[in-house]
């Protein structure tokens, strides 16, 4: 009998020390464990909290496997629940599984993509294709109005807070600056969130030109523009066709500047002073055709741009439509055009190939040796 | 016999006899790790193979970003599982087994202590979990660079013409960050680690248990709660707000008697593509190191006066 109790007195011993055991090692491991949980909160892994919110977006069994070690496995199930939900054009259930899926993996930079991607283009795009069929007027106005700026704003939401969630990457910011260009035509705003995106390390080197592009169409930005693009145009490893046209754009700007504030005196002088400035030499070349009719004189002009190494390649194409301007040149004006326009089509904007076109009228080239083949552009 | 020839008989027996022995702990643990494969566990490779076959197959009209997302999800959420079944199930079955077949009798009569018998157990479980992670790291690796590749040239068909040189490497350094790296291998330790300690619990919890059954379910809802410890650690250090007495004082509880296991689920964040410092994998590590030393004591406290 005795033998029993002591017996059950040295199990319950045991027992007694190893809970005493566990309470001190629990004391002594908490502190460690809060540092450990401060450095993953520092280094980003506690993105997700197990919240109440967390709770009512998720069901039982999803938000047992969150806090379980499987949230990104639960993300994953979701995103494809959100594309069976794009499937089947239901919207609201899209928007709703992508905020959980950015709430569960707010790092991840594509869930952030996607759904931006789904508000502001997918379901924006079905809304206008309804509302494009839609014969009831109230209907329509309430998409076009309401439903679809909605949307769009949705998307430009989710862009913007992943950009806030994942600071290092170019992806979002990229997004948030496509919505702007794209969607509401907004070229500052564009150029800001191009610009952010173009400084991150991962960013590709396009983000850099798109900024470039949204910059030369913003008003009274254009010297800032100007010094981007012509940076580009002179030291970027691609010269795009954007880049040509926008640089042209930039120059022509400048040019009608000086020509509007500068009298064809003061340009001269100014031209003494930097005559590597082959700017003030197109602005006197501009002031000759269109002050004094004096062509002969706004070909000399030109003549000294091409001299000037630093001038672009499009000058060249301005300078055979001036020398083309002299019927007297015009055949040779033309071939040397024809050259540049089978060599390099793309460089000639639309009103270039009306012009030439027009020359080749005017010279009375058959139909079957015209470069311009395009009938549209002829004028009698 | 006289008693000094017994007490020289006695003297030569012990003269032999180390405290502890590393060999005879590794001679229990392969035991352990032998009689576990030969319960055909390596099975479940097959089921392994087929999940990771499936992600790979099954979400090709995805981007290729949530294809090697949804690839890596499936295949270290299959590894977390089989690992803490293993580390579980395997554990609770170690000692009532081995009191069955009569087999802890035969060795508790050699002179094997206790705690080497335990710690060969742990050691025999954990080396399995171990093997079971590197082959299924192995398969999965594997997959994931034959379809990061597959992705590529999926990709480069894609563009328009022929590929400049800095499109191509653009591409394949976009496709690579999110496909094979380096730094997966800090997710597997992660999940062997939070095994480890899953496997330490299920040893304490199996020297005082009266079945498997009830080992298993103890040590699993000790699982459970061990990934909720970290929100009682936030009310029992609240920032800010204060909650009230009671909360706190079960809160604590619950952050003093159960580990934190959600201090291993760095695999979320290295699938969203974050890297995990090797101080903070050390630390991790070190914790875990800590957790068996302790629970192994416990088990061995408790084994040590267990009758058997």
């Amino acid at each position: 009998m005795s033998i029993t109790i002591k017996s059950k007195i040295y199990r319950r011993g045991g027992m007694l020390i190893s809970i005493a055991i566990l309470i001190a090692f629990g004391f002594a491991r908490i502190p460690l464990e809060s540092k450990t949980e401060e450095h993953l909160k520092k280094y980003g892994f506690r993105d997700w909290a197990p919240d109440i919110s967390a709770r009512e977006q998720l069901t039982q069994a999803s938000f047992i496997g969150a806090i379980g070690g499987f949230r990104s496995l639960i993300a994953s199930v979701y995103d494809l629940r959100a594309h069976e939900a794009f499937r089947n054009k239901d919207w609201a259930s899209v928007e709703r599984f992508r905020k959980i899926t950015t709430s569960l993996q707010p790092r991840f930079a594509k869930h952030w993509d996607l759904a931006a991607w789904d508000m502001a283009w997918n379901a924006y795009a079905y809304y206008r294709s309804r509302s494009e069929f839609c014969e009831d007027d109230l209907e329509r106005w309430q998409i076009e109005r309401i439903i679809m700026p909605n949307y769009l704003e949705k998307g430009l939401g989710f862009a913007k807070e992943g950009a806030a969630w994942t600071p290092e990457s170019y992806l979002l910011p990229m997004v948030v600056g496509d919505i702007y260009s794209q969607k509401y035509k907004n070229t500052k705003l564009a150029a800001q969130w191009y610009f952010k995106s173009s400084q991150a390390e991962d960013a590709p080197t396009y983000i850099y030109r798109a900024y470039a592009t949204q910059l030369a169409r913003c008003e009274g930005m254009e010297k800032k523009a100007y010094e981007v693009v012509s940076d580009l145009y002179n030291n970027g490893k691609i010269r795009t066709l954007t880049i040509r046209r926008d640089m042209e754009r930039l120059e022509n700007y400048f040019i009608d500047d000086l020509m509007r504030n500068n009298s064809l005196d003061k340009l001269q002088r100014m031209l003494e002073e930097n005559p590597s400035d082959y700017l003030i030499s197109a602005a006197i070349g501009q002031f000759h055709l269109k002050s004094d009719s004096n062509l002969g004189s706004a070909v000399e002009a030109y003549r000294g741009i091409l001299k000037n190494p630093k001038s672009p390649q499009f000058y060249r194409r301005q300078f055979g439509f001036l020398i083309a301007r002299n019927p007297d040149n015009q055949e040779n004006a033309y071939q040397v055009l024809k050259k540049m326009y089978i060599k390099a089509p793309v460089i000639f904007r639309e009103k270039d190939v009306i012009e030439l076109s027009n020359i080749e009228n005017h010279l009375n080239i058959p139909s079957n040796e015209r470069v311009t083949k395009i009938d549209r552009y002829t004028k009698e | 016999m006289t008693e000094a020839n017994e007490k020289s008989f006695e003297d030569n027996l012990n003269s032999g006899f180390k405290i502890f022995s590393p060999s005879r702990v590794m001679a229990i643990a392969m035991n352990t790790f032998t009689q576990l494969v030969r319960m055909k566990v390596f099975y479940f490779l097959l089921i392994f193979s087929v999940l990771i076959i499936g992600a790979n197959v099954l979400f090709l009209n995805f981007t290729f970003e949530q294809e090697l997302k949804i690839l890596q999800d499936v295949s270290f959420g299959a590894m977390t599982l089989f690992a803490s079944i293993f580390s579980i199930v395997g554990t609770a079955l170690l000692i009532p087994k081995d009191i069955e077949d009569r087999t802890l009798y035969t060795i508790l009569t050699k002179p094997v202590p206790r705690f080497e018998y335990l710690i060969g157990k742990l050691l025999g479980i954990l080396f399995l979990v171990a093997v079971s992670l590197v082959l299924m790291s192995i398969l999965f690796f594997a997959v994931l660079y034959i379809r990061q590749y597959g992705i590529l040239a999926e990709e480069t068909n894609q563009i328009r013409g022929q590929p400049t040189a800095e499109q191509l490497s653009s591409l394949k350094e976009t496709i690579f960050s999110q496909g094979l790296r380096l730094e997966l291998l800090n997710g597997v330790i992660a999940i062997f680690l939070k095994a480890s300690v899953a496997a330490a619990i299920a040893l304490v919890v199996s020297t005082f248990a009266s079945s498997t059954l009830f080992t298993i379910i103890v040590s699993l809802v000790i699982y459970f709660i061990g990934h909720a410890q970290s929100m009682a650690l936030t009310y029992y250090f609240p920032e800010g707000d204060m909650h009230g007495a009671l909360q706190r004082f079960i809160a604590g509880i619950v952050a003093i008697m159960f580990p934190n296991l959600q201090m291993y689920n760095v695999v979320d964040g290295i699938v969203s593509g974050q890297s995990v410092p090797f101080a903070l994998m050390a630390r991790l590590t070190g914790l875990t190191g800590f957790y068996l030393v302790i629970y192994s004591f416990v088990s061995w406290i408790l084994f040590a006066k267990k009758e058997l």
